[in-house]
């Protein structure tokens, strides 16, 4: 039988289409002119044509027909496509047994971002994505289904085209200038703002993205697969004529929102601002007799409006065996702050080879160097971080202001000298590279030594690798204002982090098709090998000579050294089912892994899954099919690399040698994986002649064994344990519709609409685990979660004022600013207790496409309802009389609002006051463009065949009530839980692209 | 073509099985050894070991002294800002989350550990003699005592736990106050045995703090001193003049020489960071002062004080704002952050002699002693003939409390022998503890037990 597929609007010929028998043997794909040559077998058979991108066609072919054609039409409701169900086996999307999140390329890269969370942001129902902060090149979170663990790892396996990449955060060392954390003993810390490593992926390059959710769906992943799956694939070459592509985009960025500050006309206001006699003596001598001469700090220091760009090139095409793709991107991020930015250039190739007729080669390879420039922002203890600083300092002194030799004018006040900083000179001069670069390599090569109309085998092997060095270089010259403060002017830090990760895997996939049954099966096994390792070098100087960033002739050097090292080991059996015209739909595997980080290596912990639908049609009217599914996974989440170690520790220096102590935390030799079991039941809907569909999803994870660390007696000489314990449950909703209101003509508007929420709670921890707060968080005095039986772990705790009885019992809590007006006679505690909680009420996310002929509008609302923030940054504010609301009203008649605020928090005696709700509406993405017409086109610039103009704008506009910058950052960057800390972030940026997208 | 694919197809499966095997899994940390690692390169990791014996027992001591020192009247700690170096010792020392609860505690049973792993390490190792595992044990177990000592000199009548094993959540009972001090001597006459068994010289050097005391026969002549400390503490703690009989024995074998340098004996000693610093010195430290009672009970003539106390230049209070007195006196006893801090020294083994003859019967033999001290030390006149028993103790607690200033006694000296009174209430809110209590988190993972055999009277 042969045949042409087309495209039904534009009547040109579809390349790729798979064509296939319904439930039975026999399957091709179209060529370049669309057209393809099927061997079928004997009697009726229903013949489907699919490709991404559109939808799928079905018809029936009588006995002795030997032409079909097939007219597709474009899939805007992404109702096709295929789903990932194990290392080497994937399912038509109609048949998934589980609830799906794939985001296609399109929607992916509609408008420039930093990083690829900030590209899916608002499109994955089910996974919370926030960035932590706005600082160009990256750093964010995905969070799929809640917190699965308090300790172990808690991000997503990210797996790109069958290779594992890895994802951790490593500070380049800034903390040696900031002192978040202690400035000698720690080189960096979480609060650096930190980049993880998916900042250097380019997502230009991909093709297709899909978030493996359900434990039903992810334990293919086994014993790392507790938080999610996102399953990527880079975009692939396709047989004909090759296809240029080229992308030139420009644009600008300013700040989306700034905190404002404190405004002062006269001297008399300006001492309000200060408290410090030195500070008043300070503003009398600035401000003299004249009016103040107001400053706008942010603005003047947030002011980077330099040009960003990006330039994307491709390549693709290839004869029917020999196919590729070539893609290169160079993209210069500009970041608010003045001097801050990222540069992003990657290279990609990916091959794809036939051999003979039975074996087919695909080779990746993907080349990345990511250079970023941060500037400062978050925690400082050195008066060195601005939006903290500024907090503390009244704005009426211009700081860019400098001598006739040019040096900057000092900051003076907040202590003044080398106690504080002056930032407009620390950015000008600080250096606070991290320069990364990166090898991605894949090999996957497919034998098929049996394909019979019944039967086909295929062996599949497959290879990858994700090398990285990154390389931190820190430079505060020994000048700079704060430099002096510890005695040793002059701060560099080098730092070279080098990652080497390896996956491997060995599959057998048997198809059985038998013509007398009414079934397909698919049975798949194989071995899996990965490696994953990191080793981290640091070195630091203070007190360095003048001009050069040289730790070697440093006054005090310092070094620190890290390595980490897993390898696990996996053998695994699918078997999926189709029956009954592929309405009914069966999968089920087994995996059993075994890890380095277990404390039994040889032992294999075994990780089984089971999951169903079946497709209902025409069952109501109007509904097209109705598909029900259930599933149950069990997935597992590995220890921390020497949890299983009982270890000697280095202790002091003693005779000028390290010596040999015991660990304070012991290893625990029967360490094993933290393990999570799932349901999920769901159901997808696609009504009105596909021109609605819609999804609904509950599950129930329950998550066992997790890690923890128990204090023990100080008497066994230890002072904790590493133990698996407790049970910690999250139950969640998701639903999803799509739909075309209105299609009339060439006018067409697709709208998608998603909802998600879920409750985190701990439902068991163990008697001799006492209540603890999870780690990265300033106390009780700010707020954090608290790791406490049968409690939510979004739930904020913090301090509140109670009043108790006679007896010592607690009577009640009293009202917000209490400690402004105290009442005699009464006793009152400040207790640590409930005060907010984290985790939203929902989110919901709005995608609204129209196209009027040529011309497109996309746009993307994120809507975040609930969810508490602990605002430090209103706190520091506040402490150093500068909000922007100080002076306003407050509930307590003449007292002002920053003064009600910080007498009310009372040095964290009653938190409540900076635990804010972080409801947002933000408007993240907006997209523009006019396709030109091919005969404009081709009279503009010969040889070109398409081009598209377009305007982009991400984070256009925010809507909320939130004191602080953004209710999405966080100062500790990428944590389990505690994500909510909003500490002097770098501002959210809004940015403006002009695009040109030219084919030919 | 065909062959190639063979090849390939060959290639992957040698690297699956390889990568299937279970011996890759065998990965090393390569931050920290194990005890096993440590085992297999013994003579070296006890090295390290030893080190890390003498420097967590180093590291702990400035901080032990002034805590004994402030709940002794000899030191205060006024720390500006922090009132609780006052108030946890001479306020509400009874509260188990008081600074003094953490005082010898926590940090002494980490040492024990770091003894324990050391002779887990030692016993293990192919590539030591015999000897050189006896000399391990011997310093080890020296060590131990000195380490439980502190603590049962803390804790007083609410015993101590002694055990430790392997398994680290294991909860060991508390043991009388009697039973640990028999522990204690157990321990030291156990060593005793290891160390005249274990050759001429030990596979690891000590610190200059032990010059004259680092080999096998020498470090016996320690260890002899350490118990007759130990024999004399438990005498005043219910075993009486037996315990007295035994100090003698010991001090007879311990480096007691009435004529030598008193300062002879063995010493923490102390270096500038990345080290660990004396930091009770009183050239970085201006917090640590000294009690005026020391100017107010003092002998004409004495100068011992001048050596150990300088006036500070203005009168300071406590920290924080907590009740207390000023005072304007600072110690000089410590000069800088590399001056040593005796364990134990001639002065205290004649102080200790004086003490055992008395109370076994040789009054003459006890003058002798007291005046050995008197005038070597204070270039004081020779005292005549005890009148009473209670001159006897107010006479040597005066010697004890002047020769053996900011070195860790006063409070257990008054306490044993019977003048815990004596010490004087600066303010009507202070007290006088007898002992420091048991930390909370060790009665609170204690409780979450339920098992009351393991809370004792510590933790009630």
């Amino acid at each position: 039988m042969t045949g042409q597929v087309t495209n039904v609007q534009t009547r040109e010929p579809i390349p790729d289409v798979t064509v296939s028998v319904v439930g039975g043997a026999g399957i091709a794909r179209t060529d370049t002119r669309g057209q393809f040559r099927l061997t079928i077998p004997p009697g009726v058979q229903t013949i489907a044509a699919r490709s991404i991108g559109y939808k799928r066609a079905t018809q029936t072919v009588q006995p002795g027909e030997s032409l079909v054609n097939f007219a597709l039409e474009r899939d805007v409701l992404q109702l096709e496509g295929v789903v990932v169900t194990g290392v080497a086996t994937t399912l038509d999307r109609r048949n998934a047994t589980t609830a799906i999140a794939q985001v296609q390329a399109s929607d992916l890269v509609r408008a420039p971002a930093a990083s690829l969370e900030s590209a899916l942001q608002g499109k994955v129902v089910g996974a919370t994505i926030n960035m932590n902060s706005g600082a160009p090149g990256g750093g964010g979170q995905i969070q799929i289904r809640g917190a699965t663990s308090i300790l172990a790892q808690g991000d997503p396996l990210y797996v790109i085209d069958g290779v594992i990449v890895s994802n951790i955060s490593r500070s380049s060392g800034l903390n040696s200038v900031t002192g978040a954390s202690n400035r000698r003993a720690n080189f960096g810390s979480t609060q650096d703002n930190v980049v993880n490593r998916l900042a250097d992926l380019n997502p230009n390059e991909i093709e297709s993205i899909e978030v493996l959710k359900s434990a039903a769906a992810t334990a293919i992943y086994g014993s790392r697969a507790t938080n999610g799956v996102v399953v990527i694939r880079t975009k692939r070459g396709q047989a004909g004529a090759p296809r240029f592509t080229l992308t030139q985009r420009v644009g600008t960025q300013e700040p989306l929102r700034l905190l404002g500050s404190r405004q002062y006309n006269t001297v008399e206001d300006a001492l309000k601002g200060v408290s410090s006699a030195a500070d008043s003596a300070t503003v009398r001598q600035i401000v003299g007799t004249g009016p103040v001469q107001r400053q706008d700090y942010q603005k003047q220091l947030y002011s980077n409006t330099s040009p960003s760009y990006e330039t994307i090139i491709s390549a693709s095409g290839g004869s029917d065996a020999t196919r590729y793709f070539v893609g290169g991107t160079y993209k210069k991020e500009e970041g608010a702050q003045i001097n801050t930015g990222a540069r992003l250039q990657t290279l990609r190739i990916n091959l794809d080879q036939d051999i003979g007729e039975k074996v087919s080669v695909s080779v990746g390879a993907n080349v990345t160097r990511n250079t970023l420039n941060r500037g400062l922002s978050n925690n400082d203890n050195t008066g060195t971080s601005p939006m903290y600083l500024f907090g503390y300092i009244p704005a009426i002194l211009d700081l860019r202001q400098r001598d006739e030799s040019g040096n900057f004018v000092v900051q003076p006040f907040n202590g003044g000298g080398a106690n504080t900083s002056n930032p407009f000179q620390t950015l000008e001069f600080l250096k606070s590279t991290e320069d990364v670069t990166r090898q991605l390599g894949s090999i996957n090569a497919t034998y098929t030594p049996i394909e019979t109309g019944v039967n086909r085998l295929a062996i599949n092997g497959l290879f990858g690798f994700d090398r990285f060095t990154q390389s931190g270089d820190i430079y505060a010259p020994p000048f700079l204002q704060f430099e002096p403060g510890d005695g040793l002017p002059g701060t560099a830090v080098q730092s070279t982090i080098r990652g080497n990760n390896v996956n491997a895997s060995l599959n057998a996939i048997y198809t059985f098709s038998p013509i007398s049954l009414p079934f397909t099966s698919t049975t798949s096994a194989g071995l899996v090998y990965e490696e994953q390792g990191d080793h981290a070098l640091y070195q630091r100087g203070q007190g360095l000579l003048p001009g050069v960033p040289n730790t070697a002739t440093a006054g005090q050097q310092d070094f620190a050294e890290n390595r980490l090292l897993f390898r696990d080991q996996a053998i695994y059996v699918n078997q999926e089912v189709l029956a009954f015209s592929d309405r009914l739909s069966l999968s089920a595997g087994v995996r059993a892994d075994r890890s380095s980080a277990n404390g039994d290596r040889e032992k294999y912990y075994v990780f089984p899954r089971a999951s169903a639908s079946y497709i209902f049609q025409d069952l109501l009217p109007r509904v097209d099919e109705i598909k029900l599914r259930a599933g149950y996974g069990e997935t597992g989440n590995r220890p921390r690399y020497g949890d299983r170690d009982v270890l000697l520790a280095s202790g002091g220096v003693l005779g000028g040698r390290t010596t040999l102590i015991r660990n304070g935390t012991v290893g625990n030799p029967d360490i094993r994986p933290e393990t999570l079991q799932e349901y999920e039941f769901g159901f997808d809907v696609s009504a009105l002649a596909q021109r609605a569909s819609g999804e609904f999803t509950f599950y129930n994870r329950t998550i066992n064994d997790f890690l923890l660390n128990p204090s023990v007696a100080p008497s066994s000489g230890y002072n904790n344990l590493v133990i698996n314990a407790g049970e910690f449950q999250v139950r969640g909703y998701e639903a999803a519709v799509n739909f075309i209101p209105v299609r009339s003509g060439n006018f067409d508007w697709t709208s998608r609409i998603a909802y998600q929420s879920n409750v985190q709670k701990i439902t068991d921890l163990p008697s001799n685990v006492p209540p603890f707060p999870a780690a990265g968080s300033f106390g009780a005095a700010y707020g954090r979660n608290y790791i406490i039986n049968n409690s939510k772990v979004s739930s904020i705790w913090g301090n509140a004022p109670v009043e108790l009885d006679a007896s010592g019992t607690p009577v009640r809590i009293l009202p917000m600013g209490y400690y402004l007006q105290p009442q005699a006679g009464i006793t009152v505690v400040a207790r640590d207790t409930i005060i907010g909680d984290a985790n939203p009420d929902f989110q919901m996310g709005f995608t609204n496409t129209f196209s009027m002929g040529r011309i497109n509008l996309s746009f993307l609302v994120d809507w975040r309802q609930g969810g508490d923030i602990a605002n430090m940054t209103n706190n520091l504010w506040d402490e150093g009389l500068q909000s922007r609301d100080f002076d306003d009203p407050s509930p307590i008649a003449g007292v002002p609002l920053g003064e009600y605020r910080y007498g009310s928090w009372n040095s964290g005696r009653d938190t409540r006051v900076y635990i804010q709700d972080g409801t947002y509406v933000k408007l993240r993405e907006v997209a523009i463009g006019y396709d030109v017409s091919t005969e404009l086109v081709n009279r503009l610039v010969p040889q070109v065949t398409s081009m598209r103009v377009q305007l982009l704008g991400r984070n256009l506009a925010m809507w909320t009530d939130y004191w602080g910058l953004d209710p999405e950052f966080n100062n500790f960057g990428n944590t389990n839980l505690n994500r909510f800390i909003d500490l002097a972030p770098y501002p959210p940026t809004r940015q403006f692209f002009l695009s040109f997208d030219l084919g030919f | 073509m065909s062959r190639a694919i063979t090849r390939v197809a060959a290639g992957l499966a040698v690297f699956a099985l390889a990568g299937c095997n279970a011996d890759r899994l065998n990965v090393p940390n390569f931050n920290s050894p194990g005890t096993e690692a440590a085992t297999r390169d013994a003579r070296s990791a006890v090295v390290f070991q030893v080190n890390g014996i003498l420097d967590a027992a180093r590291a702990q001591q400035p901080g032990y002294i002034s805590g004994v020192g402030i709940i002794g009247r000899e030191s205060f700690n006024y720390t500006p800002q922090e009132g609780r170096n006052t108030s946890g010792y001479l306020i509400d020392p009874d509260n188990p989350t008081s600074f003094s609860a953490g005082v010898s505690f926590a940090a002494r049973y980490a040492n024990a550990r770091n003894i324990y792993n050391l002779l887990a390490v030692a016993e293990g190792a192919p590539g030591l003699t015999a000897a050189e595992k006896a000399g391990i044990r011997g310093f080890g177990r020296t060590m131990l005592a000195l380490e439980y000592h502190y603590v049962i000199a803390t804790r007083d009548q609410l015993g101590m736990p002694v055990e430790l094993s392997d398994d680290p959540s294991a909860i060991f009972p508390f043991v009388s106050r009697d039973s640990a001090y028999k522990f204690i001597k157990a321990e030291l006459n156990g060593a005793r045995t290891d160390l005249q068994a274990a050759g001429a010289t030990f596979p690891f050097t000590l610190t200059a703090g032990f010059t004259g005391f680092s080999t096998p026969a020498t470090f016996v002549q320690f260890n002899r001193a350490l118990l007759a400390r130990v024999e004399v503490y438990h005498a005043t703690a219910g075993c009486g003049t037996p315990c007295y009989t035994s100090a003698l024995a010991a001090l007879g074998e311990s480096f007691i020489n009435a004529s030598g340098d008193l300062s002879n004996g063995v010493y923490h000693v102390y270096a500038i960071a990345p080290e660990s610093p004396n930091t009770i010195n009183s050239t970085t430290n201006r917090d640590v002062l000294a009690h005026p009672s020391i100017r107010t009970d003092l002998a004409a003539g004495d100068v011992r004080y001048a050596a150990k106390i300088a006036p500070i230049a203005a009168p300071r209070p406590p920290g924080g704002g907590v009740a207390g007195i000023t005072t304007d006196l600072g110690f000089i006893r410590y000069p800088a952050q590399t001056s040593p801090i005796p364990i134990i020294r001639n002065e205290e083994l004649i102080l200790l002699r004086a003490e055992a003859r008395y109370f076994t019967g040789d009054v003459a033999g006890a003058l002798a002693d007291l005046n050995v001290v008197r005038t070597r030390s204070g270039s004081l006149p020779a005292g005549g003939a005890f009148t009473s028993a209670d001159n006897f103790i107010d006479r040597l607690l005066y010697e004890r409390r002047y020769s053996l200033l900011l070195e860790g006694h006063r409070w257990f000296d008054v306490r044993r022998l019977g003048r815990l009174s004596s010490l004087p209430l600066d303010h009507p809110s202070h007290t006088r503890a007898a002992n420091f209590v048991i930390p909370q988190g060790e009665c609170q993972v204690r409780k979450n037990t339920g098992n009351s055999a393991l809370f004792g009277p510590g933790c009630p």
